[in-house]
């Protein structure tokens, strides 16, 4: 054979591999394929390949086929490629490298399982032709392809039900980012040990159904236990809506409370008020004016101007998060302003997930650090054209320390509370452009968050 | 001189600010001044630009059919980033926090009798006269920021040193008393900062007139704020061979 028959081959071999890996991972992730990312692991993955044959060559120069070097080649170059990837998918896509790392070892699984069997059974069953050409073709390039096929299929149906959204729900906690690591650490070397293990293995039909039966189980696993965590997590978040919209119900309970009081009181009022008209005392009036005319301000206008600018936020789960922490903080005695005096849109570039977490997070922290007497906090949410500003105000008992603030972990209360800045982190770390400030006025400490609003301004449902 | 100006569009509470204010201004014998009264915001913007920065605005919060108080205030702070701005409103229950939190607000004047007004503009006046008093001369100069589409400046002195976080272009600013995180790269900053600043790490750039000592044996840098930023070998090669 030709030397560029034989380089193209390897070649068409290694795009073939590469962009399967590459389109599967970024599938189970959840993400567009682009184009700079893939060249970026291309380069990355061909370079570690590159040299590790060269250093296995270099080491063992007269025995390449022997299944040592076959063994080391395997344990060396799998990790790289995996975590070339995870890397890149961390730096393109802002994916957790932990995430990355695995969605490249289970499609480097994939991938390989569907190569190995079909290529071993074209191996086996093709006819020997006299040909070279189509010899390679049958078994090099032909399970390339269809592997590259696989992964397509896989990746189509991984977009279709939504997988990327279970499979964030895996990496929740430390033990499981463990487990499912290993899993996937495992199954990407499964190959490796079975021809070790097993070198005589003959492969026929009941081998290869085994085999795919084993992709499809994995994949049915991985899915079913993420689908569970997700379910799970799930289930709380609507207890936690559920809590919420139970305390926007008592804010209102409370309100109708208020008013039938107040209505009480007017009737009362008016009642003096028209005996002193009937017997003509002007200055009487007069003074009563004076003196009503911010009762009603005082009884139910706060109450009534927080009502209004909880209203103005159009992000649903947002307005009953802090619905509730506004009932927390009268609960608590602390005294609350809310200004929200545009409506806030309901689409913004921070997923409402981030967006709960971190306002959440602010407001604590401001809970927390107020004075017991006389707490004072105020929330701002103001809506712009580009960009949604956010501010948590709050005076303080001790005065924050913004240098150890900037430290991870951060808390004026012994461990478990608070997360000083790191609460916001997430938010920076996904959504590149967002604006963080915090700082120290006139006894207030302040923590404001510029996020960008993307897209238009909706257009006003009765515009004229 | 420090112009006032006055925006309402009620020519009654217009010329009764106009005296209020201009009798406060002979009282404490300042050097604000002249009072000039705007009908229309166009007409503020306009006069605006034809005079001198930074300056003192006496705003009413809503004019009918015309852009809001915090619009009419956002595009006055883009040519004077450093005035003040002070709101007059009809009713009490205004938005104040807002309006202090992002356009720096001074204060607001609650439309009532002349009296309670009078006091109110008298310490607003007066607080303002502090502040200039405090104010270095403009001289210092100043680090521009862009965020989103404002720009923010930030006098040099104010700056203890920017970090670099992580990956994708994050930056942390200590100032005095304040935190921001926003996105940009170091070497845009050392770029336009020069020479007053110095790249003592890779992810740092602090600066100088802040360093308190560098302590070279334990490779950091400390700040007069006691704050410490790492030393890199490159860097210490570097201020060595400086000595």
């Amino acid at each position: 054979m030709s030397l560029t028959f034989r380089l193209s081959v390897i070649i068409f071999v290694f795009i073939l591999i590469g962009l399967g890996m590459f389109w599967l991972s970024v599938g189970i992730v959840g993400k567009k394929v682009k184009a700079v990312p893939f060249l970026i692991y291309a380069a990355c993955s061909s370079a570690a390949y590159l040299f590790t044959i060269y250093g296995v060559s270099w080491l063992f120069p007269e025995d390449l086929y022997s299944p040592v070097v076959s063994v080391l080649y395997s344990l060396i170059c799998y990790p790289i490629e995996a975590a070339a990837l995870g890397l890149v998918i961390r730096k393109c896509y802002g994916i957790p490298f932990c995430q990355g790392m695995t969605a490249a070892m289970l499609s480097h699984f994939i991938i390989y399982t569907a190569d190995d069997v079909v290529s071993q059974a074209a191996g086996t069953y093709s006819p020997l032709f006299d040909r070279m050409y189509i010899y390679t073709f049958i078994t090099i390039v032909l399970p390339k392809l269809w592997a590259f096929l696989t992964a397509f299929l896989a990746v189509y149906i991984l977009r279709k039900s939504g997988f990327y959204r279970y499979f964030e729900a895996l990496f929740s906690g430390r033990g499981r980012t463990a487990l499912i690591m290993g899993a996937s650490l495992f199954l990407m070397f499964i190959w490796t040990a079975i021809d070790w293990f097993f070198p005589e293995a003959e492969p026929n039909a009941l081998y290869a159904v085994f085999f795919f039966s084993l992709i499809a189980v994995v994949l049915l696993c991985v899915q079913f236990l993420a689908m569970y965590t997700a379910g799970q997590e799930k289930i709380r978040m609507q207890q936690e809506t559920i809590a919420q919209q139970q305390a926007h119900m008592e804010l209102l309970e409370e309100l109708q409370q208020e008013i039938r009081a107040f209505r009480h009181d007017v009737t009362n009022l008016f009642a003096g008020l028209s005996l002193q008209a009937q017997e003509g005392d002007l200055d009487g009036i007069q003074q009563f004016m004076k003196k009503t005319s911010s009762y009603f301000d005082e009884k139910l206008g706060n109450e009534i101007r927080q009502m209004d600018c909880l209203n103005n936020i159009n992000i649903y789960p947002v307005r009953s998060l802090l619905a509730t922490k506004l009932s927390l903080m009268r609960q608590k005695h602390i005294q609350s302003t809310l200004e929200v005096l545009y409506p806030v849109w309901e689409k913004q570039t921070v997923e409402t997930p981030d967006l709960l977490r971190g306002l959440g997070i602010l407001i604590d922290n401001a809970i927390e650090a107020v004075p017991e007497k006389n707490g004072q906090i105020r929330l701002v949410l103001l809506q712009e054209d580009k960009e949604l500003y956010i501010a948590v105000v709050n005076n303080y008992a001790a005065e924050p320390d913004l240098k150890a603030l900037a430290e991870k972990g951060y808390t004026t209360k012994g461990t478990g509370h608070g997360t000083g800045l790191s609460s916001y982190r997430r938010i920076m770390d996904r959504y590149p452009g967002c604006i963080a400030r915090t700082y120290l006025r006139d006894g207030f400490f302040v923590q404001e968050l510029r996020l960008p609003s993307g897209g238009r301004r909706p257009m006003p449902e009765n515009a004229a | 001189m420090i112009p006032v100006y006055i925006c309402d569009d009620e020519q009654f509470v217009c010329s009764r600010l106009n005296k209020i204010v201009s009798d406060q201004i002979m009282i404490l014998d300042s050097d604000m001044g002249p009072v000039r009264v705007a009908d229309t915001p166009a007409e503020l913007l306009e006069m605006q630009r034809q005079n001198a920065v930074p300056a003192v605005y006496f705003l009413d919060i809503d004019f009918p059919g015309q852009i809001d108080g915090l619009s009419l205030a956002q595009e006055l702070r883009r040519y004077d980033p450093r005035g003040f701005i002070v709101f007059i409103t009809a009713h009490c229950d205004l938005a104040f926090e807002t309006f202090r939190l992002r356009l720096e607000a001074m204060d607001y004047i609650v439309k009532g009798d002349f009296d309670s007004m009078a006091v109110r503009v008298r310490d607003c006046l007066s607080s303002i006269q502090d502040r200039l008093r405090n104010e270095p001369s403009g001289q210092g100069r100043y680090c521009t920021l862009k965020l989103f589409d404002t720009v923010r400046h930030i006098p040099l002195e104010d700056i203890l040193y920017f970090e670099a976080l992580g990956y994708k272009h994050a930056l942390r600013l200590h100032l005095v008393n304040e935190l921001v995180e926003f996105n940009n790269s170091l070497d845009h900053f050392a770029q336009q900062l020069g020479e007053g600043f110095w790249r003592c790490h890779r992810g740092f750039l602090v600066n100088r007139s802040h360093i308190r000592a560098v302590h070279l044996k334990e490779q950091i840098v400390e700040l007069d704020t006691k704050e410490v930023c790492p030393l890199s070998r490159k860097a210490k090669a570097e201020y060595k061979a400086q000595i």
